[in-house]
């Protein structure tokens, strides 16, 4: 490369560096002064926004968002492991109706929800987190099945069939040969469902009511005009719901990215 | 391979089995915290769903829950705590005198517990005390969310009842022959004036104004933009408050009205409603004396009515409610006035009625509602009872104004500022009874926007956003 | 026909017929029973929903009254209102405004990250961060950073122009607002599936391209635009849908204001059926953007089928 090329790449890397790194440092700043200072990089800092945060029950959203996400998990990942299993190893009559796997999740989520208040009501489950992550469950799944459809395709078929041939059934082999191949591709199934269902709002607006079921995303739009705009309590709830998913993809950001490419181009 | 496969098989399996047992179970016990208690069956007093039974006069069963939908935050609100604070208070109490019964607290934000309580009646979920919005009271007859409080109301005292039901927010909420809400307080809004930046522009601080020109010429008189002090503070975002505290009085101002009760109809090009929009613009485009960025779409009624105000950025501000007093005397503004004492002086904060010919500001007041599907609904009247004792009454913090007329006689009321506040609230005017109320407000806080920030035609516009209402809403 | 045990099905044909047929079934019953439970809860909660939405749209939901059968008026209506082409109109201006501004940048940050240089690694990281987080809260962190009196966007823009400077007055402002956010959040995904095209594209090509004397625009034009076009392709698709559907971002940066000027359909929808509860009409807005994702998809699909011909 040459020195100008240089140059410009790296013009570029910073330019974009600042764009994202910006907003999130004015968060934190913000999130940590007095409402009302608006120094670049502040003098004093104050955990008072903190403080009221955790005062106001934001930890209740917090356990809210965790049992959600977990609960999502939990239901999706095992559901998704069967079926992702049966199309990639089995040849059947109707398997080319999967393909609509791969068109549900592009449809909006919030068109259907009015229908799905009624049915939640319907099965007893309106107002409780269980009904969140019902719908959680509901809309990963299409895409989840399809990730692990991607990943169970990329394993040598052959070590499964030995294994049949040594005389274990097929969900024998699913376990002990598919499964631990497929590790990376559940872990990265699991980390993009947990970020998804940490960070939706939807579900817990539409079939929820209390103030203690609300998930932090919810608790956070409650803030945005409300009464005033308290910049410092509503970045401090921010930054709460920025770390967990952020933590998770920085520790799993390997395995997620390579699910993502998976699910996406195969 | 044999042996070593099998046990790592095993080994994998039964960790599987584990792994997700221990998650299921955790997620089962999780869930079930914050689900509501089971209610034993005995503990459900006669369910008072017809509006016409009457109820008895005791709390029936021994016990149970009664649940009470508020909507303060600790976290967005200036004065959450303190109303917390006092509701926390309040439900001691009350749960004090009535052994066996628990309050639960359910939040709902402000701007949507009116919307709540309908969603949920159609949804079948339950609610007993609920903070109710009068402008919202002909939707809630509409949809029948609420229970008919006459037969309780009819068994207080009359002097008790007469006490209570003169207040604009009370007669919000007689609708249909049915009393479905009882005001808390009165919410009414006042010019609020700096009487240091007046006195500053050679303005006697002293001489209440009168008319809409002499707002103008104020407002003209006071503004440096360069130093961000405004002639003028209006809100004119997203929100009801566009329509509420600064369209609607304008056009009351002008002798007319944005919606025909008889006709049911949107009158958004009526003459006072095009006046009205277009004395609104002159004020922000041509004589530049509100700040700009008043109809910003993410414009926030507190930051620019109540902080700037306090903060001494401006000379007037409209629309400023009594329950700001407090946001007053905290900047020394006034002295003695929060909590209201007779020794209760003016400082740099003035307040006057509305200037214009109507005089007129919106009240209301937040109303205590019982939900139609109450499964507690005699406690829930008995918690409201508490809530209404005169001294509970007394200390809540966003009554704004005393809901009792009897507290209006007591001293601490008696002083110039209180008459002043007294007579915007006899002054103040409801929002029309259309049940499509919440639509109306967002179509004409919309057609004042995209006036404002396009700067389009007045009469074309206001058309264009009056037939979109009345073509959905009208006539019903 | 269950294809992985093929092999074993061809065992010797020593067992009764009755028992081979059990086996036959229990092999073939094998896929479907494993799928039963994606496809109960896909069918229920998803298919019947969405047949439902199908019938409120056909009703009038009236307060205390309940739904009335109403036929197609609700389309009518919708088809004869200008706050609905408003609707449209500010989601194909957010949709064109997202992709015009992320699209190029997700080129140049993929290319970026696509070297094999030390560092790139912690940058791409960096560069995916907005896209793991919720769209409330990257609204919020906008929000702050543009309010019209503390925001150091507007103070810093303010200072640079020598005027008051604010964002969120104009119709136009606005839409850069909701713009900019989501071209914020949309780049990094763009980002990552172009530049897992571009790793995969064999560096014998530019060397070739070198040796012709092919200039780094050339070898861009050439080599890296055609060789990264599927997955440019998904990429486009996938925020395409995202941004036609997206409500929450937009409803907490500007709340659809001013006027209807950024009411996208998702925002409009969300407004009828959670704030007016006008199930019926919202169903039928519901059906409009279903309708309108289904569209965007049809209309990539076919681009691409023709590419493919060409």
């Amino acid at each position: 490369m040459t020195r100008t090329r240089w140059m410009f790449a790296w013009f570029g890397v910073l330019f974009i560096l600042l764009i994202i790194v910006f907003p999130m440092y004015w968060g934190l700043r913000t999130s940590l002064t007095e409402n009302g200072v608006l120094d670049f990089v502040p003098g004093r800092l104050t955990l008072m926004h903190y403080d009221g945060l955790f005062a106001g029950g934001f930890l209740t959203n917090i356990q809210n968002s965790l049992i959600i996400s977990m609960g999502t998990i939990t239901f999706t990942l095992p559901i998704a492991l069967m079926s992702g299993y049966a199309l990639a190893r089995f040849d059947f009559p109707g398997k080319r109706f999967s393909a609509v796997l791969l068109v549900l999740p592009l449809l909006p989520a919030i068109a259907v929800l009015v229908p799905l208040i009624l049915y939640m009501r319907g099965l007893g489950i309106y107002n409780t987190l269980y009904s969140v992550i019902l719908a959680g469950t509901v809309f990963a799944l299409p895409y989840c099945t399809w990730m692990i459809r991607g990943f169970m395709l990329s394993i040598p078929r052959e070590i499964e069939e030995a294994a049949l041939i040594d005389g274990c059934g097929p969900i024998k082999a699913l376990f002990s040969i598919a499964i631990p191949l497929a590790a990376p591709g559940l872990i990265s199934v699991a980390i993009f469902t947990l970020i998804s269902a940490w960070n939706n709002y939807l579900f817990s607006f539409a079939f929820t009511t209390k103030r203690e079921l609300q998930v932090v995303p919810a608790a956070l739009l409650g803030f945005i005009t409300a009464w005033g705009n308290n910049y410092g309590g509503m970045n401090a709830g921010a930054v709460v719901a920025i770390l967990p998913p952020l933590i998770f993809f920085l520790i799993f950001q390997k395995w997620f990215i390579q699910g993502i490419l998976a699910g996406s181009s195969k | 391979m044999g042996k070593v496969k099998v046990s790592r098989r095993q080994f994998l399996q039964t960790m599987g089995v584990a792994a997700s047992g221990v998650a299921v179970s955790g997620i089962l016990a999780a869930c079930q915290v914050p689900a509501p208690p089971p209610q034993a069956a005995n503990v459900t007093s006669a369910p008072t769903q017809e509006s016409t039974t009457a109820p008895t006069s005791a709390p029936a069963a021994a016990g149970g829950t009664v649940k009470w939908a508020e909507f303060y935050s600790l976290l967005t609100d200036a004065s959450g705590k303190l109303n917390q604070d006092w509701i926390a208070g309040v439900v001691k109490q009350f749960e004090d005198e009535n052994a066996g019964w628990k309050v639960e607290r359910e939040a709902i934000k402000w701007d949507q517990i009116d919307q709540k309580a309908i969603l949920d009646l159609t949804a079948g979920v339950d609610h007993d005390l609920m903070f109710s919005s009068p402008q919202l009271m002909a939707k809630h007859l509409k949809a029948d969310t609420y229970l008919d409080l006459t037969p309780w109301i009819e068994k207080m005292p009359k002097a008790e009842q007469d006490d209570l039901n003169w207040s604009p927010g009370w007669k919000s909420a007689t609708v249909g022959g049915k009393q479905i809400g009882i005001a808390t307080g009165v919410h009414t809004r006042t010019l609020a004036y700096n009487r240091d930046i007046f006195k500053a522009a050679d303005l006697d601080p002293d001489k209440p104004l009168t008319t809409l020109d002499e707002m103008v010429e104020v407002a003209k008189k006071t503004t440096k933009a360069d130093q961000d002090i405004w002639g003028l503070g209006m809100f004119l975002g997203n929100s009801r408050a566009t329509i509420e505290l600064y369209y609607a009085p304008i056009v009351w101002s002008f002798g007319g009205d944005f919606y025909d009760s008889a006709a049911q109809k949107a009158t958004l090009t009526g003459d006072a409603s095009i006046k009205a929009v277009q004395w609104i613009y002159d004020l922000v485009h041509t004589h530049q004396v509100t700040p700009p960025y008043s109809f910003a779409s993410d414009a926030d009624y507190n930051n620019l009515i109540m902080t700037a105000f306090t903060g001494g950025k401006l000379a007037q501000s409209m629309g400023y409610g009594s329950y700001w007093i407090g946001a007053m005397q905290e900047k020394n503004m006034t002295t003695g006035c929060f909590p209201a004492t007779a020794e209760c002086k003016v400082g740099t904060g003035g307040v006057m009625v509305q200037p214009g010919a109507a005089r007129a500001q919106f009240t209301n007041a937040w109303c205590l509602s019982i939900h139609k599907l109450s499964k507690n609904s005699d406690a829930a009247w008995k918690l409201l009872q508490t809530i209404f004792k005169p001294e509970n009454l007394r200390t809540y913090p966003d009554a704004g104004l005393p809901a009792r007329l009897s507290a209006w006689e007591s001293p601490e009321y008696s002083s110039d500022f209180y008459k002043i506040w007294l007579d915007a609230a006899k002054n103040g005017r409801p929002m029309p009874p259309t049940p499509y109320y919440p639509e109306l407000a967002d179509t004409m806080s919309a057609a004042m926007q995209e006036i404002l920030s396009k700067k389009s035609d007045i009469p074309g516009t206001l058309k264009k956003f009056e037939d979109e209402w009345n073509s959905k809403y009208s006539g019903q | 026909m269950a294809s992985v045990s093929k092999p074993l099905s061809e065992q010797p044909a020593r067992e009764q017929p009755a028992t081979r047929l059990m086996k036959g079934l229990r092999r073939n019953a094998l896929p479907y029973i494993l799928l039963l439970p994606l496809v109960v809860i896909l069918i229920s909660f998803l298919a019947i929903p969405f047949i439902s939405l199908i019938y409120y749209s056909l009703q009038r939901t009236e307060l205390g009254v309940g739904n009335v059968f109403v036929g197609l008026a609700n389309f009518n209506i919708l088809l004869h209102e200008s706050r609905f082409a408003a609707n449209l109109t500010a989601t194909l201006v957010y949709l064109a405004g997202v992709l015009v501004l992320s699209v190029p940048m997700a080129y140049f940050a993929a290319v970026l990250i696509s070297s094999n240089r030390r560092g790139v690694g912690g940058i791409r990281t960096i560069f995916l961060i907005p896209w793991v987080l919720a769209p409330v809260v990257t609204a919020l962190l906008f929000r702050t950073m543009l309010d019209p009196q503390s925001g150091p966007i507007t103070i810093a823009m303010s200072w640079l122009l020598g005027h008051p400077f604010y964002l969120t007055l104009s119709e136009e402002g606005s839409r850069l607002l909701i713009v900019l956010h989501s071209a914020w959040r949309s780049f990094p995904l763009e980002m990552l599936l172009i530049a897992a095209g571009i790793t995969s594209i064999p560096q014998e090509l530019y060397e070739a391209a070198k040796v012709d004397g092919a200039g780094l625009w050339q070898q861009f034009r050439r080599i890296t635009l055609p060789l990264t076009r599927i997955p440019l392709f998904s990429a486009v698709l996938l925020i395409s849908v995202y941004t036609v559907q997206d409500a929450e971002g937009v409803y907490a940066l500007t709340q659809g204001g001013p006027g209807y000027g950024t009411e996208v359909t998702g925002v409009r929808l969300f407004k009828e059926a959670f704030l007016y509860f006008n199930i019926g009409f919202a169903s039928s807005i519901g059906i409009a953007l279903i309708t309108l994702s289904v569209l965007v998809i049809v209309i990539y699909f076919r681009i691409l089928g023709q590419g493919e011909k060409a």
